[in-house]
């Protein structure tokens, strides 16, 4: 009987446990999805970019519901071919051969149909590169509207689609610093990324 | 310039005077609290209402609209604020998508989904809600889920519910995620008033998914489920042929989704453009709507059926073709004079873009069939300053006639009236437009915003639109058991500084009705108590 007694007591506060856990562990399961809802942070990568002789990494941090900023670096490749619409008009190119160089870029962000970062969003994207070429370097900088689409698939991954509109400058003047050549710019971007 | 002024005010009080004379003395309105607050804010729904008052949720938007904030408003017997809470739904850390709020035996239920990635479900929780703090009572219960496998986040599907007539069930309906070429699946779970789950199913018909609308559904007092499927043929398209291209058929799921009973619903040769069920007392199946000769977007007159819910059979049927008389009714004598012309030749004469919203058992084992004219006009503006020509586009949201069928015990169709109402504002989504109805003994109300140059309308010649201006009447419409109709001001909205927004409005009782209005930072609510 005293033996009955002493399990009983050593039994009681797991059995106190079970009927805890019943209820909450139950909503524990529910809700736990490896914390991918209250994941902040992305890296990514601009796939399209490439094609115009650059490769910049990227990351985006949530600040709220609906900001995130992005900023991003990458290397310039040793070649260069200009985005939209000089790509298709007969402008004079000054970046010819670039031995490399480096990017920067910085993008706040506002998303307006999902909380961020997911889906559409507005944002306000600076890049400057700096191509070094045989007879110098060539400083070039843009500050543009965007509008894109992130979508996060396969638990983690991401995928942000965007288009803009906005100024080219460039400077090609090495004894005139603020002397720039200004033009219109489309930056279009495929990035893919990883969500955590 | 003297003379003007005296004139103008001498006109104003003139006009105020003639409104006063003709105001309702069918109701009385207890007006709340004028609250100021901020443009962005506005009344989603009226959730509840008990003793102590309404609970009602209000929105606040972000930018563009998105990211809104809620919050949960207890209005006192006055109309007056007594608590606001704002709801922030989180569970174990994580936020919790806010789906609705329904009232139940005086008990406020709170609904949130969960969408978990890592599991790829979608998952539905409900909550009480403490009537003293507006805040959640207990922990979320989960009640339903969607698998969404393979699928996108944003493709993860949608909970609706739905009460039984005696709020002794509640069905959960949920679409599981779009797949185009798949077959159509849906599954509901059916529960008590206390949320324990009574039976569950998941379907797949035979059709698929993009040839196949859930159109309605609906719970009886013994937990046997109907609901309204519209079947397209073979393409997604309304007229193939001069020939309807789909049909709707009604699926009955009864002992505890164990039996499937399907009704299709055709008539040869017509295009039956609008349908609602409901479920009698009698546990009966009542089907009404519109249709048309000449296809999906113009009506030329209502049906009427009936299913005998316990022999699954079709016990009456009626239809009743609308007549040139009712089509031409609150038509100019130009438009009327044209469409009697086109009836003379033996053309097909219909009412156009008009949209069934409403079925109403009486207690007399009647129904009413109430629809609206409702469409959209896209107006492009072009103007060209310097020779630069911009262009802007308009939407022009226009809200027109009320039509009401009146079907009788029997099941037949006993007379139509169409209730004159021009409303037409623009990019606005018709928000200050449309109708608030109160079915009080054997009457109905229709409360509206009007033009007030159209309160002594008579049926015929011109209609002067309402545009959403301050200078706008809101008006009462009374139509009774024969089909007569009177037409009285409640009040206008300069006098109470706000346009009502009759699709939020509510009726709270058998003959009390909460109606919300709004105008720049004002807003206010009001009770009209029916005195009839």
């Amino acid at each position: 009987m005293k033996k009955l007694i002493i399990i009983s007591i050593w039994l009681l506060p797991l059995c106190n446990l079970f009927a805890q856990t019943n209820g909450s562990s139950e909503n524990s399961y529910f809700l736990d999805d490896g914390g991918i809802s209250n994941s902040k942070n992305l890296l990514k990568v601009n796939v399209l970019s490439i094609v115009n002789g650059d490769l910049p990494f990227y990351y985006e941090r949530v600040l709220s519901k609906s900001f995130s900023v992005e900023i991003g670096a990458g290397i310039l490749l040793p070649y260069y071919l200009p985005e939209l619409p000089r790509l298709i008009t007969n402008n004079e190119n000054e970046i010819v051969d670039p031995a490399g160089g480096y990017s920067l870029w910085i993008q706040p962000k506002y998303y307006i149909q999902g909380k961020s970062p997911e889906l559409r969003y507005f944002g306000l994207q600076f890049r400057k590169r700096n191509y070094n070429l045989k007879n110098g370097v060539i400083i070039t900088y843009d500050l543009s509207f965007i509008t894109g689409t992130q979508l996060i698939f396969a638990k983690r991954m991401a995928l942000d689609l965007s288009i803009g509109l906005g100024i080219h400058s460039t400077n090609k003047n090495e004894t005139d610093i603020f002397r720039f050549n200004n033009y219109l710019t489309i930056p279009v971007a495929i990035k893919l990324g990883y969500l955590f | 310039m003297k003379k003007y002024l005296v004139l103008s005010i001498y006109l104003s009080f003139l006009g105020i005077l003639s409104f006063g004379q003709v105001k309702s003395k069918k109701v009385s309105i207890l007006w709340g609290d004028e609250e100021r607050e901020s443009r962005k804010s506005t009344l989603s729904d009226v959730v509840g209402y008990d003793q102590t008052g309404i609970y009602a949720i209000k929105t606040k938007s972000g930018l563009y609209g998105l990211g809104s904030s809620l919050t949960l408003v207890h209005y006192n017997n006055k109309m007056s604020q007594a608590k606001a809470v704002k709801l922030d739904l989180k569970a174990q850390d994580k936020s919790l998508n806010f789906e609705y709020i329904l009232q139940l035996h005086n008990e406020l239920y709170l609904f949130s989904s969960f969408r978990n990635q890592k599991q790829k479900k979608n998952y539905l929780f409900v909550q009480t809600i403490n009537k003293n703090t507006l805040q959640p009572a207990d922990k979320p219960k989960k009640i339903a889920e969607i698998d969404y496998s393979g699928k996108l986040k944003y493709n993860s599907g949608e909970f609706h519910y739905e009460i039984s007539r005696d709020s002794s069930k509640v069905l959960i309906y949920y679409n599981t995620p779009y797949d185009k070429g798949e077959n159509e699946k849906f599954g509901f779970n059916v529960f008590d008033s206390e949320f324990t789950m009574l039976w569950h199913k998941e379907v797949t018909l035979p059709y698929k998914e993009e040839l196949f609308d859930v159109e309605d559904y609906e719970v009886s007092n013994n937990g046997n489920v109907y609901l309204l499927g519209l079947i397209y043929k073979d393409k997604r398209k309304k007229k193939r042929k001069g020939e309807p291209n789909y049909k709707y058929q009604i699926l009955n799921y009864s002992n505890n989704g164990e039996s499937l009973t399907e009704y299709p619903v055709e008539i040869k040769g017509k295009f039956l453009t609008d349908m609602q069920i409901a479920v009698n007392p009698d546990q009966d199946i009542i089907c009404g709507g519109f249709y048309s000769n000449i296809g999906s977007f113009s009506i030329k007159g209502s049906y009427f059926l009936k299913i005998n819910g316990k022999t699954k059979e079709i016990s009456h049927k009626a239809f009743r073709e609308f007549g040139i008389d009712f089509i031409t009714q609150n038509m100019t004598s130009r438009q009327e004079a044209k469409s009697r012309r086109k009836a003379k030749k033996g053309k097909d004469v219909e009412l156009y873009e008009y949209d069934l919203d409403d079925i109403i058992l009486r207690e007399d084992g009647g129904a009413v069939l109430v629809g609206e004219q409702y469409y959209i006009n896209m107006v492009v503006t072009t103007n060209t300053t310097n020779g630069v020509t911009t262009s802007r586009t308009s939407y022009i949201y226009n809200y027109n006639d009320i039509i009401v069928v009146n079907l009788s015990p029997e099941g037949n169709i006993d007379w139509t009236e169409k209730i004159p109402k021009r409303q037409s504002t623009s990019n606005d989504h018709g928000f200050f437009s449309s109708y608030s109805l109160s079915v009080v003994k054997d009457k109905l109300y229709f409360i509206f915003n009007d033009n007030p140059k159209n309160l002594f309308y008579k049926g015929e010649g011109k209609l002067y639109d309402f545009i959403g201006k301050k200078n706008s009447l809101i008006v009462m419409v009374e139509l009774d058991n024969q089909g007569n109709q009177t037409r009285e001001a409640l009040f206008t909205a300069r006098e109470a500084d706000i346009l009502t927004r009759p699709k939020v409005c509510e009726q709270i009782s058998p003959t009390e009705m909460v109606i919300y209005g709004q105008r720049k930072k004002s807003h206010r609510f009001a009770k009209v108590s029916f005195l009839d």
